[in-house]
């Protein structure tokens, strides 16, 4: 084990000053990403190749951000660590759709520590706590109404207010320098509520525990890794009364609905639970090169149970269930001063739906997503530096409501391009610059935008003191649809804490 | 080894367990083949009209061909209210070489299963043989109002037959869960059953009962919501009720339950209303079912369960009504009775009382 974080740290040293400028990149995701998955457990959550290795201090992908698998995380995050962000966000949604809020302002602070508490073992926490506020939001009384085959509203545009805690604790082992055991356990709760009648009230508590076994080999260049995932997400919401009852209806798919009865509290109970199995592979320096490859690939499964009446009993309304595999590969490149990755991803699930009482196929949609693009870093010369990126996306859906008539069967292209610098001001201090453009061909939702146009803006500040790194840092985004006057804008800041 | 593989085999089989199998039958595969008879001839070109609670479908419609069927194809499953009305031509009883024709009416709840057809025969009936005094609107529910105000309810009646009906001593009630439990029952002036004539009701037209005849829109509301009751036909009034208000110019439906102190104020979306010719005023052991000239049960929920015997009303109204919403039902055309309220009544956005909604 010795030999091997011997290895390991004399190789991060070598980069450790490429990387941490190369963090700059892809900000403007940084600042929304967030542990969200804790609210809304996920089959196969989206790989973000360009983002959050910057927080952490590693810019360097690695296995557990591409596969979660627990075993893996003491060898991605091998320090001592300890973060604290702040961070605000506002968009401004002129353009939405018709049941998205007009306004939406986030406020998180995420409190995290990793610990190596031997030299085999590590422990890492965090707490997060999340308050947004959605505002004007139109009849929907789902946090995102365009996520759910079974969503709820009703007959109001008010202002919703989510808030509440995640805690995320994982455990990770090695045994004999070449076994790897490693357990995750996150959960989060969230209550949404309403300020108009029918002043809905929705919480939501996800536990997400995730299991993982890798295997080391002795010369630390071949890696295989299996893991598990067992998800639960138990919402429910209630519409209440003021005078008149509570009006509201239980969607199928997105053009057909049921008005529910009209009663003093209306509730929707809304149960997901899942699997997830992976399997992991890696193999650094291949022919003593300073290439490497890496690959994840998931199988999982989940079901939903939605549920509709009075708070003390509520009826059946819909199931339904997502399946489908995932798998992600990629080739990077290190060597001083250049660090380089192509990537590949690809996503296909079916999801179907059927009605209360009848076993028929109300809806299903077949998605398949494949990405691929690039990331690189170079340093132009000392202190300055470059970051490019490129990332493309093709998205073949075939939606069919038979309940509604409606079928949609189209493909999609996505494409994303990044350009960062990053200038040593002197041995403590640093700035950043960053741009992202992007063009996005959305889905029948935004009907009749055919396009948005976006671009991104960050800047940062970065400081060095005794106690630790501070970090500021400022973005804006623009998304523009075509043929439509109004647009979408985003902008916020975080702070952050890092030692 | 082979331990952890039957280990891992039982893990499959009993997660596979968890989840279903995909349905594999589509929505919109439905088939619904109906015959529409009356007595042992089968009816064509009479429209058939199919309804749904499940979804904001709109209704769906077709005509009955040579043979007396009607086929709905490609169709939601979901549970339907079916209903039929129109002019039906027949064999004549009098005379087999010659036809009569006859307005029948008929109505239906089809709840299909699983399976892609489904097929029944309605029986109908001749529309108006039973005409009469119909119970036409119910305004249950109450005006926009934040102050739980419901006392602008009226009931219109509507005589459906050729002749002028006179109320005298007729019952108008407000039933508990059978015909055996009376919760009110209040009386029209007059002797019962043409002891006095002095209330006439002639053909096709309507009569308001309110529960306080006084403008509600205009004294409660000041000019808005609510509704002008002052002109009402009747009134109900309980001389025990020292706070029942009593306007002098309309006659007043007494409450001859003894002990009871209320007005005659009934559920904002989910009661039994029933008129009686009043040849029973024995309500103490509940009201004849031969005496009945109409009932209607409302309930706002599609789950709620019937209560009132299917003699006098084989399904209950309202559906989806919103207390305090200003909501009001009324039959789908004045006097349309087929003894089933379910489709009979539709819910209207406002009041018409002593008119026909359009």
């Amino acid at each position: 084990m010795n030999r091997y974080n011997a290895q390991r740290k004399s190789r991060r040293n070598k980069t450790m000053k490429s990387l941490v400028r190369t963090g700059w990149i892809l900000l403007v995701v940084l600042v929304m990403a967030n542990t969200m998955q804790a609210y809304e457990s996920e089959l196969f959550s989206t790989v973000d190749f360009f983002r959050n290795q910057y927080i952490n201090g590693y810019l360097q992908p690695n296995l557990y951000d591409m596969s979660q698998n627990p075993a893996f995380f003491e060898m991605a995050y091998p320090e001592n660590l300890t973060i604290y962000k702040l961070s605000a966000q506002r968009q401004l949604n002129l353009y939405s759709r018709y049941f998205d809020p007009h306004q939406e302002d986030d406020i998180d602070l995420d409190l995290e520590w990793i610990k190596q508490l031997t030299t085999n073992s590590t422990l890492a926490a965090g707490v997060q706590y999340d308050r947004s506020f959605h505002n004007e939001v139109s009849h929907s009384l789902e946090k995102n109404y365009y996520d759910h085959y079974f969503a709820f509203t009703d007959t109001t545009t008010g202002d919703i207010e989510y808030q509440g805690p995640q805690l995320e604790v994982l455990y990770n082992h090695t045994l004999a320098n070449q076994f790897l055991l490693g357990l995750e356990i996150d959960y989060g709760v969230e209550r949404g509520l309403k300020d108009i009648y029918t002043e809905c009230e929705s919480i939501f508590r996800n536990i997400d525990l995730k299991a993982g076994l890798g295997y080391l080999s002795e010369n630390n260049k071949t890696i295989i890794g299996v893991s598990t995932r067992y998800f639960n997400r138990q919402g429910k919401y209630e519409a209440v009364k003021e005078w008149e009852d509570a009006l509201v209806r239980t969607w199928f798919g997105y053009h057909l609905y049921v008005p529910e009865n009209p009663r003093r509290i209306n509730r929707k109970d809304d149960n997901r639970e899942g699997y997830q199995f992976g399997l992991q592979f890696e193999r650094k320096e291949i022919f003593n090169s300073p290439l490497g490859i890496r690959m994840n690939g998931n199988y999982g499964i989940q079901k939903n149970k939605i549920k509709v009446g009075k708070p003390t009993y509520t009826r059946p309304r819909g199931y339904w269930e997502r399946s489908g595999y995932d798998f992600t590969g990629s080739i990077y490149y290190i060597s001083n001063g250049i660090y380089g990755q192509l990537f590949f991803n690809q996503c296909n699930y079916d999801d179907w739906a059927s009605p209360k009482n009848y076993d028929v196929l109300a809806l299903k949609k077949d998605e398949q997503v494949q990405r691929v693009g690039s990331l690189i870093n170079i340093d132009v010369f000392d202190p300055f530096e470059l970051d490019a990126g490129f990332e493309m996306r093709i998205i073949k859906t075939n939606y069919i409501e038979y309940t509604a008539d409606f079928y949609y069967n189209e493909g999609r292209n996505e494409k994303f391009l990044l350009l960062g610098t990053a200038y040593n001001l002197n041995s403590i201090s640093s700035i950043k610059l960053l741009g992202t453009q992007s063009i996005i061909e959305p889905d029948f939702h935004w009907t009749p935008t055919e396009t948005f146009n976006i671009f991104g803006i960050q800047t940062g500040y970065v400081r060095q003191f005794i106690f630790g790194k501070l970090e500021a840092n400022f973005n804006y985004q623009v998304s523009n649809p075509d043929n439509v006057k109004d647009k979408i804008e985003k902008f916020g800041f975080s702070v952050i804490y890092r030692k | 080894m082979v331990k952890k593989l039957i280990y891992l085999s039982l893990g499959i089989v009993f997660l596979a367990g968890c989840f279903r199998d995909q349905p594999s039958l589509h929505d919109q595969e439905l088939s619904i083949r109906i015959f529409v008879k009356y007595e042992d001839q089968l009816l064509k070109d009479i429209p058939v009209t199919l309804n749904t609670n499940d979804y904001n479908l709109s209704a769906f419609k077709d005509t009955t061909n040579a043979e007396g069927m009607v086929v709905f194809q490609n169709i939601p499953f979901a549970e339907y209210s079916l209903h039929i009305q129109g002019k039906a031509t027949i064999k004549s009883y009098l005379d087999s070489t010659s036809t009569d024709t006859i307005m029948v009416t008929a109505s239906k709840i089809l709840s299909p299963g699983n399976n892609e057809s489904y097929q029944d025969t309605v029986y109908t009936i001749v529309s108006g043989t039973s005409p009469g005094i119909k119970i036409n609107e119910l305004y249950t529910c109450g005006p926009p109002n934040k102050i739980f105000y419901f006392y602008d309810q009226f009931f219109e009646l509507y005589n459906s037959s050729e002749d002028t009906v006179y109320l005298d001593g007729m019952v108008f009630c407000r039933m508990g869960t059978w015909l055996e439990s009376v919760t009110y029952i209040f009386q029209f002036p007059g002797e019962p059953l043409g002891g006095t004539q002095d209330y006439p009701v002639p053909p096709d037209s309507f009569v308001v009962i309110a529960q306080d005849a006084f403008n509600h829109k205009q004294e409660v509301f000041n000019g808005e919501k609510s509704i002008d009751l002052s002109n009402a036909d009747f009134e109900f009034r309980n001389s025990l009720d020292y706070g029942d208000y009593d306007n002098p110019d309309v006659p007043n439906l007494e409450n001859i339950e003894e002990g009871h102190t209320l007005d005659f104020m009934v559920g904002v979306t989910g009661d039994i209303i029933l008129i009686a010719d009043g040849s029973d005023l024995n309500y103490v052991d509940g009201i004849d079912a031969e005496s009945v000239l109409d009932c209607v049960e409302y309930a706002s929920s599609s789950t709620h369960e019937k209560d009132i015997e299917d003699i006098v009303d084989r399904g209950f109204a309202g559906v989806g009504l919103i207390k305090y919403s200003g909501q009001s039902l009324e039959r789908i055309s004045p006097g349309f009775d087929t003894n089933n309220s379910t489709v009979d009544f539709v819910i209207i956005d406002s009041p018409t009382p002593g008119y026909q909604h359009e």
